[in-house]
């Protein structure tokens, strides 16, 4: 019997070892072949509206930031260690475009304040490794062991991203949605994102969050990178639910710019905000876009980007 | 606690580490507390309808052994039958039969809301409750003594391994296992490990994947005709099966390292040539129970021919409300008692075509035809099994050939050709798996392999279990049952 039992440990660490070995190796290959170029034009920073909704295969040469749920809080972290990743006496990573998101539930104390983490945890590794960040928010040990590892459960990237095939969802980190806003109960999925995002009565302007906001346009322009707003479309359902609460828009943005006209002065606005209000089938939910909507918004950013001279014409025909 | 969670990953070595220091007067103890654990990470509270089983039964057991008359054994049977079935109605269908005399009375004109219960349906309630009734069934038939260990016969109705979804052992294989001592042994727990692989790779690699595509289609099938619906209905057999014989593989398994062997649950069902080998080959545990203890009481085949047919079309009626309290499982039960059924009466027609038709003459086409026909009429079954209501599966039914069948749309909203290509190959390679093995299990298979090209085998579906499972916890099917 004891001799079994050292039969059964050298052979289980051995085995064991060899799994390590070859695993490590395949997520390391993962990790290099999902993450970001070593220049950017364009980084998009966000939530979940900006993980679905942006897709960089159509837009110069850009990468998608976006996880779902995260917040300024935790996007300073990341874009801090961004820039103070370095590979020798370089930047690891050059960034022309800060390209942030500016809707209004982001500033919300309620989104703050949301401890959950998605499942798509993994996807943090796209933003290389976040120290600052998990000290943020709780996490499980298997959302830990996926943040470390995102090979796992992405075989099938692995396999699309190696052969260069055209349909891995996560490319370049964008994710495709591929719910339909058409088939949902619409005013339950309404007031279901209103009350995620939201706390009763709300809160617009977090100081928190929009402190730190203000600190990532602060190291934007130490680092002489030039800042683009987007508000990003949501359905007319969802902008009703807004109106219902009393929630002005117009007002808050008023805010909001009053505190960035403080530290920024040039940057860009692109507004899609209601772009979409009459094509409910571009979204998964009342406010992330699907796999059709990121695609037709992917492709106007590309061309107001353009018409703004931001982005060369020559530089990605789509 | 879920098999396929970290929490099991973590628990599974250390009780199992624990289990072999512990001197084995004791291991019974610790056996009780881990598997009184596992079931209370689910919902603590629950696990005082599991005692309440233990206690009736062990009591009743004790007490019908010792009854000096017929009468008084009848009596404590009965009322060992009442306790148990009561808790399972309590809990699993008292809503369903509420729901039923309402409309029934609806139907005459008469308003009537009778009470309904607010309760979560106890994980495994079905299962344990269906182990512990045969104990005393036995017992009373005298086929078992009764046992006077209170703590291992609450072991024997709540070993962690199979409490929450079988295989529904019965007391003359299992008690006395666990009144032997177990050393560890290098063979039979490396099998029991090679076993569990094999299962977690049934389960989330294939029977998780096939889900996303099943519920896509299965939420809302009346947005869908003809390919997305034969489609998801095709994986859905292939899920459900991935899904419990995995749940199954990994229970048998994690037994095994322990020492205690449990019975077989499946045998390749989706090789069967008719309706009757499929239920030899599915959910063994379960049939088997059925057979023994209300088929042959209802007098089995030794009846008169229309008793007979009376009999085997309860017993599937009544298996189809074990797995559920809806009428989709009713019928699903109903139908493969019709099958069975008819696949009687038309015997020797059917034999009788084939001689005419020269089919006879080809044994393997002939084969290959049956099989082919069984997986059809299951999948028709697998249609009411699946879907939320008796309405969606007779709209799924009568749209499977219509619509378009071209392959230029998206098949199904959102999954590329790709996802498909995994779900199919990874069907092709369990199914070609079962071919090899078709007289051997996968144990004897790899034992017969040398060293590189089996530890080559168990990183490969490791390696594939991480790569291309779906982690997100995903219920066992028959953990509702």
């Amino acid at each position: 019997m004891k001799e079994d039992k050292i039969k059964f440990m050298k052979k289980g660490i051995l085995l064991i070892v060899i799994f390590l070995v070859i695993f490590i190796a395949l997520n390391n290959y993962y990790v290099i072949k999902t993450s970001p170029k070593k220049n950017l034009d364009y980084a998009f920073f966000g939530d979940s509206h900006v993980r679905d909704g942006v897709n960089p295969q159509f837009i110069g040469n850009s990468f998608n930031f976006g996880v779902g749920e995260e917040n300024y809080v935790e996007i300073y972290y990341k874009i801090k260690e961004l820039l103070g990743r370095k590979l020798l006496w370089r930047r690891e990573v050059e960034i022309n475009n800060f390209v942030l998101q500016i809707d209004i539930h982001v500033f919300s104390d309620k989104f703050r304040t949301n401890k959950a983490l998605s499942i798509e945890e993994g996807h943090y590794n796209k933003a290389i490794p976040l120290i600052s960040a998990k000290k943020l928010k709780t996490r499980s040990i298997s959302q830990l062991l996926k943040s470390k590892f995102p090979i796992i459960g992405n075989g099938r990237e692995l396999i699309a991203l190696s052969l260069y095939l055209d349909i891995v969802p996560t490319k370049l980190g964008w994710t495709n949605n591929t719910e339909e806003f058409i088939l949902k109960n619409k005013e339950e999925a309404v007031s279901k994102r209103y009350n995620y995002s939201f706390s009763n009565p709300p809160n617009l302007l977090d100081n928190i969050t929009l402190s730190y906001f203000l600190k990532i346009l602060d190291l934007a322009k130490k680092n002489h990178i030039k800042i683009i707003f987007i508000k990003y479309p949501v359905t007319k359902e969802y902008d009703a639910e807004l109106i219902k609460h009393n929630i002005s828009k117009e007002d808050h943005y008023d805010l909001l710019f009053k505190e960035i006209n403080k530290v920024a002065k040039d940057y860009v606005l692109l507004d899609y905000y209601d772009d979409f209000f009459d094509h409910p089938e571009y979204f998964g939910d009342p406010d992330h876009l699907n796999y059709i909507g990121s695609q037709i918004l992917s492709k106007k950013i590309q061309e107001d980007l353009r018409e703004m001279s931001l982005m060369p014409f020559n530089e990605k025909d789509v | 606690m879920l098999f396929n969670s970290l929490h099991f990953l973590i628990f599974f070595p250390i009780a199992v580490v624990l289990y072999f220091i512990i001197p084995h007067k004791y291991r019974w103890v610790f056996l009780l507390i881990s598997s009184y654990y596992f079931y209370m990470s689910w919902k603590a509270e629950y696990i005082i309808l599991i005692i309440i089983s233990t206690l009736i039964d062990y009591i009743a057991g004790i007490q019908i052994y010792n009854s000096k008359t017929q009468r008084r054994k009848n009596l404590i049977l009965c009322l060992s039958l009442l306790s148990n079935l009561g808790l399972l109605f309590a809990f699993k269908y008292f809503n369903f039969f509420s729901d039923a005399i309402r409309e029934i009375l609806q139907v005459f004109t008469i308003q009537l809301n009778p009470m309904t219960l607010k309760v979560l349906l106890p994980v495994g309630i079905s299962f344990y409750t269906f182990q512990s009734l045969s104990y005393t069934i036995d017992i009373y038939r005298e086929k078992i003594k009764p046992t006077r260990h209170l703590g291992i016969f609450a072991l024997y109705i709540s070993f962690f391994p199979q409490l929450v979804a079988g295989p529904i052992e019965r007391a003359e294989n299992l008690l006395p296992q666990f009144f032997k001592k177990h050393n560890f042994d290098y063979k039979r727990v490396t099998d029991g490990l090679k076993l569990m692989l094999w299962g977690f790779f049934k389960k989330v690699v294939i029977a998780d994947r096939l889900n996303i595509i099943v519920n896509t289609i299965y939420r809302t099938p009346m947005d869908y005709t003809g390919i997305p619906l034969i489609l998801s209905t095709g994986f859905f057999a292939f899920q459900i099966y991935c899904d419990f014989s995995g749940y199954s593989d990994i229970a048998i398994g994690s037994a095994q390292v322990m020492g205690v062997k449990l019975m077989d649950n499946f045998n390749r069902p989706y090789f069967s040539r008719s309706i009757s080998e499929f239920w030899k080959r599915w959910h063994i545990s379960l049939s088997t129970w059925f057979k023994d203890y209300l088929y042959i009481s209802l007098g089995g085949n030794r009846v008169s021919i229309p008793r007979w047919y009376f009999n085997i079309f309860v017993v599937f009626l009544l298996s189809g409300l074990w797995h559920g309290a809806n009428w989709t499982f009713v019928i699903w039960g109903a139908l493969h008692g019709f099958y069975l059924i008819f696949g009687i009466i038309t015997k020797s027609l059917r034999d009788r075509l084939l001689v005419f038709t020269r089919l006879i003459l080809f044994p393997r086409l002939t084969k290959l035809l049956s099989i082919g026909f069984t997986f059809v009429l299951v999948n028709i079954g697998w249609i009411f099994f699946r879907a939320k209501t008796v309405s969606d599966a007779f709209y799924i039914l009568t749209h499977l050939f219509t619509g378009s069948f071209s392959f230029r749309d998206k098949i199904i909203p959102g999954l590329d050709w790709l996802d498909l290509s995994i779900a199919i190959g990874v069907i092709l390679f369990m199914e070609l798996i079962h071919l090899i093995l078709e007289h051997r299990s996968i144990r004897q298979f790899l034992d017969s392999k040398p060293l590189i090209l089996r530890w080559s085998i168990y990183l490969a579906i490791i390696l594939l279990i991480l790569l291309f499972g779906v982690f997100n916890e995903t219920q066992f099917i028959y953990f509702q049952f």
